[in-house]
């Protein structure tokens, strides 16, 4: 059913919108994964679901502040933060999921200088204190990135790939996002080490990962090699 | 899709280059030697200076497993000498798995060195070298071809070295030894010096030992043929030795000879003597 609608949506799409539509059919997926029985968080979830929705056909996500606004608030209505920290909500674990993959997606092309990266790291520092920990988060990883990316070395907390092992689909998302992380800030300076960690920990899986892993990994060398490689690429690269 | 701008700076891109190195790895599984020919070239190089190598001691310790393919097995051993084994959490374990794996892959002058260059690199941790299996030392009697820039070579004329290769008890593997180390590239460890300097009056002494005197003697005199080509003429293949390097080198070359010479000058005066005992006596008789 979902290659089917990739299928379908893929031969006509822009690279950007595609970008979206795979999104949002990736969090189709992932919070079909889980729907919680109880009426209230039932509720809840769809609520959520709503709002990515409203992000994710956003069509200028990149520029606009809203849509990664959006996710993030998703994000923190699913959390509870605990002296740091964080938990998810009960039944609320797959849509934390999803949200902090599309804030990791729309936080990937954002310099770290701008005004936008500014206004979400206000919003996102009221909820989530530098000190915070992710440990035994179901999205952990994606979480450490956002803050990371967010918080620059103030939020850095050294953390590992070796335990990252995510399905097909999912490793293909963060691969895209950790490409796109990598060109924007090579343009500011240069390529993470934790970004090329997450680049020689997916190289290094057997069975191998998922050749569109492999393509944004090798994508993610070639930006620190300073080869000539434009935005355009890495959006390309994004052909699910 | 993608071009380098300029060549010379993916020189200095240690970690990129370090993420290529699992890559090239499963390229070799296809038979596609370009990409770990260019990660090998890189880290001769660097010295092992700024590469990831911590982030990928998890896929070398899956790759020397015994159910690993051979071109894999192959496509680590080639790199061992260019890995911090020292760094490495489990290298003591991984010094066995690389040692198993060695027996499996076919022998080629670039796997020989390969071998040598690491064997004796992890000499230069104290941790390791109790660590090293006995039959691993044979390795030297293959004599491959090393590098001028060879850190094995470099790092493994340390006293506790040359003292280790004695204890085996092999005479062939010592000779072997020293003819590897003995190099107009690479000067010699005080220690390690002085160690030789013993060996020769002890292992290598007696006439049981001419032969093996011979072969040392002749390629010592290569290699001070060698440095008396000069600075510049050296420099051309290791552009890091200096005259200092030099002088010290044959210095200490020239007293190694002279030693030999010394206990084959006794040698001779022995079996002389023994002779004109051995003829006086049956003159007697």
């Amino acid at each position: 059913m979902i290659s089917l609608q990739l299928e379908q949506m893929s031969g006509s799409a822009g690279a950007i919108q595609l970008n979206h539509k795979s999104i949002a059919i990736f969090v189709l997926w992932i919070t079909q994964l889980e729907i919680s029985p109880h009426p209230w968080q039932f509720y809840k979830q769809s609520h959520a679901i709503q709002h990515l929705f409203l992000g994710l056909w956003d069509q200028t996500y990149i520029t606009n502040p809203g849509p990664a606004a959006i996710y993030l608030d998703v994000f923190l209505s699913c959390i509870i933060v605990n002296h740091d920290h964080v938990t998810e909500c009960p039944g609320a674990g797959q849509v934390a999921k999803a949200a902090s993959i599309c804030l990791l997606h729309s936080l990937s092309g954002v310099g770290p200088m701008l005004a936008v990266a500014e206004g979400i790291r206000q919003q996102y520092l009221k909820v989530i204190p530098h000190t915070t920990t992710f440990k035994g988060h179901l999205c952990h990883h994606t979480m450490n990135t956002i803050h990371t990316l967010l918080l620059g070395s103030q939020g850095h907390q050294p953390f590992g790939w070796v335990d990252y092992k995510p399905c097909g689909q999912e490793h293909i998302f963060f691969a895209v996002a950790l490409a796109q992380i990598a060109y924007t800030r090579r343009i500011y300076g240069k390529v993470p080490c934790w970004v090329l960690r997450f680049a020689i920990n997916s190289l290094s899986q057997d069975p191998s990962p998922p050749s569109l892993v492999i393509l944004n990994c090798l994508l993610i060398v070639a930006i620190d090699l300073d080869c000539n490689v434009s935005s355009a690429e890495t959006k390309t690269l994004d052909k699910r | 899709m993608v071009e380098a701008t300029n060549p010379d700076p993916i020189y200095l891109k240690h970690k990129a280059i370090s993420v290529l190195f699992p890559y090239a790895v499963w390229q070799e599984q296809e038979g596609q030697h370009e990409m770990l020919n260019i990660f090998l070239q890189v880290a001769e190089i660097s010295a092992q200076v700024g590469f990831m190598w911590h982030h990928i001691e998890p896929l070398v310790t899956r790759l020397l497993n015994a159910d690993s393919p051979i071109p894999l097995k192959q496509a680590i051993i080639l790199a061992s000498p260019y890995m911090p084994w020292w760094q490495f959490t489990n290298g003591e374990y991984l010094i066995q798995l690389w040692a198993g794996a060695a027996l499996e892959v076919p022998y080629t002058d670039n796997i020989g060195r390969s071998m040598v260059d690491t064997l004796l690199r992890v000499t230069y941790s104290d941790a390791l070298l109790p660590h090293i299996p006995d039959d691993m030392w044979s390795w030297l009697n293959k004599l491959p071809p090393l590098n001028p820039v060879c850190w094995g070579r470099y790092w493994g004329t340390y006293q506790d070295v040359v003292q280790t290769i004695r204890t085996l008890g092999d005479i062939e593997i010592l000779k072997s030894y020293f003819l590897l180390v003995w190099s107009e590239w690479d000067d010699l460890r005080p220690g390690g010096f002085f160690e030789m300097c013993i060996s020769i009056r002890g292992d290598f002494s007696g006439v049981g030992m001419g032969d093996h005197r011979q072969d040392l003697l002749q390629h010592l005199d290569h290699v001070l043929d060698q440095l008396d080509l000069g600075l510049e003429f050296l420099q051309q293949h290791k552009p890091s030795l200096n005259v200092g390097d030099i002088w010290s080198m044959k210095d200490r070359y020239g007293r190694l000879k002279k030693i030999l010479l010394e206990v084959d000058g006794q040698a001779r005066v022995t079996t002389t003597g023994k002779i004109v005992y051995f003829f006086s006596v049956i003159n007697h008789h």
